[in-house]
């Protein structure tokens, strides 16, 4: 072979590896943080909850990272996190974490007890700092609530959020008996919601119908 | 200002003296708005000329180096073709050969032996005694002594030893005569293995006659070839062509093998590369599937190349026969090893499946679906399937190599045949593009001069009465020139008489 090719050769090959180190990068990872309402009747529907969580575990890949937490009367706090992990990029180990997953949610749903107060903001804010350290490229706050704030007298959660590329989505929204006797209540409950969250800089969604798959797919 | 308004109270006067000027600033400015037409016009159609010149130029010279190409592979494929046809040959020459002494011993062995046997046959029997004459005579007593009763006794004792004498006789020639008839039947035999004998060894020539033709086919074609004849070329083309598509059906469908492999270990991959790193949007895992099996084929290839069944690498090619074939027995090495990576693979995808399907049990049905779905005894089919598929794929795709030869060599001549044709579209429609821009030049100026109708009109009116008069003092010169043509020969002899 001539000298000229033979190099040509190995900068081409020099380059072409060059390159392929430059263009590794991290696959593109979701972070998905459901808040759980356990404050008062809402604690029947954890068993809707359980499904949905099941889902995500079945649907989410390795890099990804999901976390369920408790909404109760103080909810920022780290105690209320049930579990949380970011799945191994290998599959078999993933299936374990999915498992273990599972099983801890399922011990959470058959104790939990109802709380007094129901402190949304609180989890919000936990949900939008764990999040931000996963560092994903998608961030979901998933509210399985009744979106009713109750928050004990000395709490302030009067704070603005930074929800900035978050997608808040609330679930299983279920209508009070006062919304009943007047809806006005429950449209302005979730508009304010929707307004506190897209001047954050987040997405607000709600999906009440829980059977389809397709509103619930990230 | 308004047009209308330039003689006030005469619009139409007005329009006519701008319509006039007009007229009359197109008709000075006519030459130069011409020389500019003509110039742009003149840089796009020599510009667009030269390019489908170089076009035109690009095509013959790469027409005529696909050409050598072509010739040049078609040279070395009839040379490829009459060393086969040579070694086949030599075979044969040289079992025939070989076995020739042994045959010429056979045949000589079985005329000796058709000797022998006409020898035995030859055989005269054994006459008839002599004393049959005696008794011939004694007999002719019988008439001179007549009816003596010792003579009629003796001679019917005679004719009854001379009876049985016959039959004795007779029988011993018939038995001769059998003993004969057997060996030459025995001979029938030793004729057809003769004739067999014969037959082999002229089918054995036949053979030979037919490669020695065959060989002279060969050998014409490439002596075409070799000239450079528009038929060799014609049949080459034609022969390419063929070979391209064939090939390209057989890429297509090991394509297709491939794609079912990288389906059999993408999955496992994930298991042994992170899943989370990705490059150029795809997964580091689906990658290192794709490299695992680009890796097989380039394997397959080189042990093609080593057991010579391509010609991809002259490297490989050109090696000593020891050390090519201890290449092939390392690349058979790793190709081996690589079908036992992708066996065991394929095993472990079996069982990450089963893993997944577990996971959607519970996730679904809690512990006891589990339970429910572990205790059903599943089928080992699927997985020594896959394992077998795994094994199997890559060894098929090393065959690649082969199809794979002949689409690089027939698709480097038609992708030129196609780049030939595209620069002469190309040319074509460069040509039509400057003769386009040439009549667009003209219809320009002429559409420039209906704006300017009315100078021109009046130039050529002006024009045409000075060309008129200067063409009758042109035929009054023309008409002296006559004149004087006529006289010159009247002159010269006036002068002649002059003298």
């Amino acid at each position: 072979m001539r000298p000229h090719i033979k190099q040509s050769l190995m900068l081409c090959s020099l380059m072409s590896l060059l390159i392929m180190w430059g263009c590794t990068q991290k696959a593109p990872s979701t972070g998905v943080y459901l808040l759980l309402d356990t404050s008062g009747t809402y604690t029947q529907e954890l068993k809707k909850a359980q499904q949905i969580i099941h889902y995500y575990l079945a649907n989410l890949k390795a890099g990804d990272s999901l976390a369920v937490a408790r909404i109760d009367s103080g909810s920022f706090s780290e105690k209320d996190i049930v579990a949380k992990v970011t799945f191994d990029p290998r599959p078999s180990r993933g299936n374990e974490q999915k498992r273990a997953f599972a099983l801890q949610i399922q011990e959470f749903v058959d104790t939990v007890k109802s709380s007094a107060y129901t402190d949304i903001s609180g989890g919000l804010l936990l949900a939008s700092e764990y999040l931000n350290e996963t560092k994903a490229d998608r961030k979901v706050i998933l509210v399985f609530s009744d979106m009713q704030e109750e928050l004990p007298a000395d709490f302030k959660r009067d704070f603005s959020l930074s929800l900035m590329n978050y997608e808040v989505i609330a679930l299983n929204v279920t209508k009070l008996r006062s919304d009943n006797r007047d809806p006005k209540l429950y449209m302005q409950r979730m508009a304010q919601w929707q307004q506190r969250v897209e001047s954050s800089g987040g997405q607000w969604r709600v999906i009440n119908d829980l059977e389809r798959e397709d509103a619930l797919a990230l | 200002m308004q047009i209308e308004y330039l003689i006030p109270g005469y619009p139409l006067l007005s329009y006519l003296l701008v319509f006039l000027g007009l007229n009359l600033v197109l008709y000075f400015i006519r030459h130069s708005v011409h020389a500019l037409i003509d110039n742009i016009g003149q840089l796009f159609v020599q510009n667009l000329r030269l390019i489908s010149k170089a076009f035109k130029n690009s095509a013959a010279n790469m027409a005529a180096r696909n050409r050598e190409v072509l010739l040049e592979h078609g040279r070395q494929q009839a040379e490829r073709e009459l060393d086969r046809q040579f070694m086949r040959l030599g075979h044969a020459v040289e079992n025939d050969l070989a076995r020739y002494p042994t045959v010429q011993r056979h045949i000589e062995q079985l005329v000796s032996d058709m000797e022998d046997k006409l020898q035995k046959t030859a055989e005269i029997p054994a006459p008839l005694p002599e004393w049959t004459e005696a008794v011939e005579s004694i007999s002719r007593l019988k008439d001179v002594t007549k009816n003596d009763a010792v003579v009629g006794k003796l001679l019917q004792a005679i004719y009854e030893a001379f009876n049985k004498q016959q039959t004795d006789v007779t029988q011993i020639y018939r038995k001769d005569i059998s003993v004969r008839h057997n060996i030459l039947k025995s001979a029938m035999l030793t004729w057809r293995n003769l004739l067999h004998t014969f037959t082999r060894v002229g089918d054995n020539w036949q053979t030979l006659i037919e490669q020695a033709k065959h060989i002279d086919t060969q050998l014409t074609r490439y002596e075409d070839i070799k000239q450079g004849s528009s038929r060799a070329e014609r049949l080459l083309s034609a022969s390419n062509s063929t070979q391209f598509f064939i090939a390209l059906i057989v890429m297509v469908i090991a394509g297709f093998g491939a794609f079912v492999n990288y389906n059999l270990i993408a999955l496992p991959m994930s298991e042994l590369m992170p899943a989370s790193s990705q490059v150029a949007g795809y997964n580091i895992a689906d990658i290192g599937a794709a490299v695992i099996i680009m890796l097989e084929l380039t394997v397959g290839l080189f042990f093609m190349e080593a057991i010579g069944i391509t010609r991809l690498f002259p490297v490989i090619h050109f090696m000593e026969d020891k050390k090519r074939m201890i290449w092939a027995w390392v690349c058979m090495l790793f190709l081996l090893s690589l079908c036992f990576v992708e066996a065991g693979l394929a095993y472990m995808r079996e069982i990450m499946v089963e893993d997944k399907a577990l996971l959607s049990s519970f996730l679904v049905g809690g512990t006891e679906a589990v339970n429910q779905a572990t205790e059903q005894t599943a089928s080992m089919i699927p997985m020594v399937g896959q394992m077998i598929l795994g094994f199997v794929l890559p060894l098929i795709l090393m065959f690649v190599a082969i199809p794979f030869e002949s689409f690089i060599h027939s698709g480097r001549h038609m992708l030129a045949h196609l780049i030939v044709q595209l620069f002469i579209l190309f040319s074509s429609i460069l040509r039509s593009c400057a003769l386009f821009i040439k009549q667009l030049n003209k219809s320009l100026k002429n559409i420039y001069d209906i704006f300017c109708f009315l100078p021109l009109w009046i130039a050529h009116l002006i024009e045409q009465r000075p060309s008129h008069l200067s063409k009758t003092e042109s035929e009054i010169t023309l008409q002296s020139d006559d004149d004087s043509l006529q006289l010159k020969p009247a002159l010269q002899a006036i002068e002649q008489e002059q003298k």
